[in-house]
């Protein structure tokens, strides 16, 4: 695995105003395989204020997780990383492992979506939450499963004794994403990221989920990255709310603005697509065609094959870089179409 | 399934013919009359059903009953078979159990250390080297072992245990040295591979990836999580393997002339002495019985999913 | 890009590049799998190794009219010298002479016949038999099942090596057993070798079909109204053939190793040269004569390790997710 930070800012940190938790600059992840490089992400740039929760939003091979996985350094060994991604001023993109190490769990942690495989099945449960904590603290036996006990007692399980001593398979679904909760609040995390930590589950459960991470964030101050394709939890959880699209991003902004008036074509096929039991809908409307297999860096818009506003800009949409257009209270889009607001000067696609 | 297999052994021997064993029995000078009476003293001319129930009767395995001297009293040597079986197991035990801790640690050591950097140089390398042992049988390892290492270099001592020499002293003197990395190599070859592909496999599984972002440094990933995870499938092989091999391996007995159980089943088959052969087939199925059990156990205790709550 | 026309939106057929984010397992066709073969390594090796073998295996006979040195022919005055040691390789015996006076370069070269025959007929038969019981258990399940995996498991319990050491040597005799049909040589060795390795092809086969039985597209076949047989043969056979390759390829190189260790202890086929006979030969007069050890032990190698390379390639092809020489990629 390489990952180097961008060469005009080698570690530093751009001074800014109150400075956000999580300051992340082109951020870009390709993979070689066997058919050429592909970029999973390309040059994704956002912040993340502390105690604020961020949702990524697109569909899969958008490369959310892979942006994802990347903050961590959790990527495959064929990915290339470059950008930079500041916590709190510390470089997280092309560090040794030694500082990798020291990083995740302590101050941004995980929770992965599917916790029955993402859970060792032949160690315990409690052993394995407290694990990282308890090789960091040096702590005993009984110390780390008294810990485990008390997470776990947080997130909501009940008979967290006799639970902690348990195996991942004899589970139910919503209580091992909880135990993936508690695993990642172990360190006391200045950020989680969680990719897709609901999917799996079903309506009534998920929604016990969100209630329990917008608990722990507002007790915590913790802030939160959620990967999704999910609008429901969007709408539920989100402060924030960037879309991705084929590696790029779209659109940014706060979940009113989004909501209310998303300006790139993406973001309104999205918001069209989701039923809603308030009107009677004629038809399903879906965004005809499906995500695109990813080549090498395009030099157009990614949903420019897609979109249905495209062709009236000739093939404008398919060569020329999109600019950044503004919309609400700070919301940015990336589209050629006129209506999606004013340009606004590129900042080095700052967000 | 013990009576099956001996029921079939038996049959089949009973229908080969090989000879008369009562001949055999009596030695060289014998009159008809004496065949006859050593005949009738052994039961051989009892019909099949009755012959073989006396040998079905040891196969329980009660003090009194298991491989009954009466029975099982070998054609050929004219000792019961069980104290020749006594005779020559610790051979063979000594033989595959040093083997098989040599062969584990070794491949174990190998397997991982090939899956943390595969297609590394030292992975390549140990690949290359593992079809090449696994395609060489092993008598001729044995052959080129014995070569190098005694014939030319003469650090290793010879082939077999002289017959005053106690399986004890001879494990002492080093005389299974060189069967045990016979034996080894052809193992090691097979186990470390399917260990890499494990560890490997683990490796890339989603556990390992929440092991890091844990912050858990990679060599207790490997060690802990990934080798726990490859362990598993090692087990059950290992079992089949070792059991089979306690059986006795002829070939290294052979080459290195050990007198062991594998060399005394060889020679029970050629001569046709069937209270021989019954009793050490149903000796080494009772023993691959045993560790099949030993790793079921085992198993369980490895993979909770296993385990009936 | 080609614009759509009006309101309807072009497909993505025509708007996407062409290749996949994630390599899609292709499935396996005869021509990709041995152009995919080509270039590795490991594989080209051993076919190359392979080559060689049948090569000399079909020379044979032409060697031994070069030489004048029949397979069985023994040559006391000119191969055994005055202490009754067989001399080593020299002008007129090029690897040397065995301790019964015969050229052991002639006999090397007639080895890898039987080690071929052997390997090819009695893995065939393995499979075959392996297969067909595999399929009928997995498939038919039920009583079937029942029975047959009882005989799959007994087969595989038996103490095999015994018994083909008993069959081997009690019919080893001139007059053969059961009446004389059975008689010693070859033919029975590959008999019995095929009949001990059938059981792990079955069970193995077994698993397989049981799985797939219950998988969806048979599922659909049956729905479509095609007989039981059909299902079998179209849509359940099919998906076992690379496990089955992969399969053979393995019991190959056991089977020609059994038959070099039943040679080497004396029991194997008698009537014709084997590379273990050789090399049981040279038990008692091995240090000084290397030459017994070293060339059927070459070339035993080199067969057995031809076919394992062969079998890593095809394993990496067949196979995709078994790729092991690097971590894999994921988005």
């Amino acid at each position: 695995m390489t990952a180097r930070p961008s060469a005009s800012s080698p570690g530093a940190a751009p001074a800014a105003g109150a400075a956000p938790l999580l300051r992340v600059r082109d951020l870009t992840v390709s993979f070689t395989t066997a058919h050429g490089t592909v970029l999973a992400v390309d040059r994704v740039s956002f912040d993340l204020a502390s105690g604020r929760s961020l949702c990524v939003v697109g569909e899969s091979g958008s490369g959310k997780s892979a942006m994802s996985l990347a903050l961590l350094g959790l990527h495959d060994r064929n990915a290339r990383v470059h950008g930079d991604a500041w916590l709190d001023g510390q470089q997280l993109i092309g560090v040794d492992a030694k500082q990798r190490n020291a990083t995740r769990g302590t101050r941004i942690a995980m929770v992965f979506q599917d916790a029955l495989s993402a859970l060792h099945p032949y160690f315990p449960v409690g052993k394995q939450i407290v694990a990282g904590w308890r090789r960091r603290t040096g702590a005993s036996r009984q110390a780390a499963g008294a810990y485990a006990v008390e997470l776990l007692t947080r997130v909501g399980i009940p008979n967290a004794t006799e639970r902690a001593k348990s195996y991942p398979h004899q589970f139910s679904g919503g209580m091992r994403q909880r135990a993936m909760i508690a695993m990642a609040l172990s360190g006391e995390p200045d950020l989680i990221i969680a990719d897709e930590p609901t999917t799996a589950l079903d309506v009534t459960v998920q929604a016990q989920m969100l209630e329990l991470l917008q608990d722990l964030q507002r007790e915590r101050g913790t802030a939160l990255v959620f990967v999704t394709h999910d609008l429901a939890v969007v709408a539920e959880l989100a402060d924030e709310i960037m879309v991705m699209y084929g590696g790029r991003k779209v659109e940014l902004g706060s979940r009113d603005a989004i909501f209310a008036s998303p300006r790139h074509p993406y973001t309104r096929g999205l918001m069209d697509s989701v039923p809603r039991l308030d009107r009677p809908v004629a038809r399903l409307l879906a965004i005809p065609g499906s995500p695109p297999v990813l080549p090498g860096r395009i030099d157009g818009c990614p949903f420019a094959a897609r979109c249905p506003r495209a062709p009236e800009l000739g093939d404008r949409c398919a060569r020329e870089l999109p600019p950044r257009r503004a919309g609400l209270a700070g919301q940015s889009a990336f589209c050629h179409l006129p209506e999606a607001g004013p340009i606004v000067a590129e900042e080095a696609h700052g967000a | 399934m013990l009576w099956l297999v001996s029921l079939l052994t038996f049959s089949i021997f009973f229908l080969l013919p090989s000879g008369d064993p009562a001949q055999r029995f009596v030695g060289r000078d014998s009159t008809p009359e004496t065949i006859a009476q050593v005949k009738q003293s052994l039961g051989l001319d009892e019909p099949f059903y009755e012959q073989y129930l006396k040998f079905a009767k040891g196969i329980v395995p009660v003090p009194g009953w298991f491989l009954d001297e009466k029975v099982y009293f070998s054609y050929n040597t004219s000792v019961p078979v069980r104290e020749q079986i006594a005779e020559r197991f610790p051979v063979t035990a000594v033989l595959v159990i040093g083997a098989a801790v040599l062969w584990v640690g070794v491949s174990l050591l190998i397997g991982l250390l090939s899956a943390v950097r595969p297609g590394g140089r030292f992975d390549r390398c140990t690949q290359w080297l593992g079809l090449l042992f696994v395609s060489v049988p092993t008598f001729v390892t044995g052959y080129l072992l014995l070569y190098f290492l005694w014939f030319k270099a003469g650090i290793a001592p010879g082939t077999g245990i002289p017959s005053d020499e106690s399986v004890w002293t001879a494990f002492l003197n080093g005389r299974f040295v060189l069967p045990w990395i016979c034996l080894s190599l052809f193992f090691i070859a097979l186990y470390a591979r399917t260990t890499r592909r494990n560890v490997l496999e683990m490796l890339r599984a989603d556990s390992t990836r929440t092991a890091r972002s844990q912050g858990l440094p990679e060599r207790v990933v490997v060690g802990k999580h990934a080798l726990r995870g490859a362990l598993v499938p090692l087990v059950t092989m290992f079992g089949l393997d070792f059991g089979a091999l306690l059986g006795g391996t002829v070939t290294i007995e052979t080459v290195f002339n050990l007198p062991g159980l594998g060399q005394y089943t060889f020679n029970a088959v050629i001569d046709a002495d069937i209270p021989a052969v019954m009793g050490t087939a149903v000796f080494t199925s009772a023993i691959a019985l045993v560790t099949v059990l030993i790793v079921d156990v085992l198993y369980a205790y490895l993979d909770p999913r296993i385990r009936v709550t | 890009m080609t614009t759509g026309e009006g309101t309807t939106l072009p497909s993505a057929a025509a708007g996407g590049p062409a290749f996949a984010l994630e390599s899609e397992p292709m499935p396996p066709t005869a021509p990709s799998v041995l152009k995919r073969l080509r270039k590795d390594r490991f594989a080209v090796a051993g076919a190359v190794g392979l080559l060689l073998v049948l090569l000399i295996a079909l020379l044979a006979p032409l060697w031994a009219a070069v030489t004048g040195h029949g397979p069985n022919e023994a040559f006391i005055r000119e191969g055994i010298d005055e202490f009754g040691v067989p001399r080593g390789p020299n002008a007129d015996f090029v690897f040397g002479v065995d301790p019964s006076g015969r050229d052991v370069s002639v006999r090397t070269l007639y080895g890898a016949r039987t080690a071929l025959l052997v390997g090819i007929i009695a893995t065939a038969m393995a499979t075959v038999i392996g297969v067909a019981v595999g399929l009928l258990c997995g498939f038919f399940g039920g009583t079937v099942d029942l029975v047959l995996s009882r005989v799959i498991d007994l087969f595989l319990v038996l103490p095999v090596f015994m018994l083909t050491l008993g069959i081997a040597s009690a019919c080893g005799g001139p007059q053969g057993c059961v009446g004389g049909i059975v008689r010693p040589g070859l033919s029975l060795i590959i008999f019995i070798i095929g009949l001990s390795s059938w059981g792990y092809m079955a069970r193995v086969v077994r698993g397989q079909a049981l799985a797939l039985r219950d998988r969806e597209f048979v599922a659909a076949a049956r729905l479509s109204g095609a007989s039981e047989l059909r299902v079998l043969f179209r849509e359940v056979l099919p998906s076992i053939v690379p496990t089955v390759i992969i399969l053979t390829v393995m019991v190959f190189p056991a089977v020609v190793l059994y038959e070099a260790g039943l040679s080497f202890l004396g029991v194997g086929a008698i009537d014709v040269p084997s590379w273990g006979a050789t090399l049981g030969e040279a038990r008692n007069v091995f240090p000084t004569a290397w030459w017994l050890v070293a060339f059927p032990g070459l070339f035993l190698a080199i067969t057995v390790l031809s076919v394992n390379l062969l079998g890593e390639g095809l394993g990496d092809v067949l196979d995709p997710k078994q790729e092991t020489t690097d971590a894999g990629g994921r988005a």
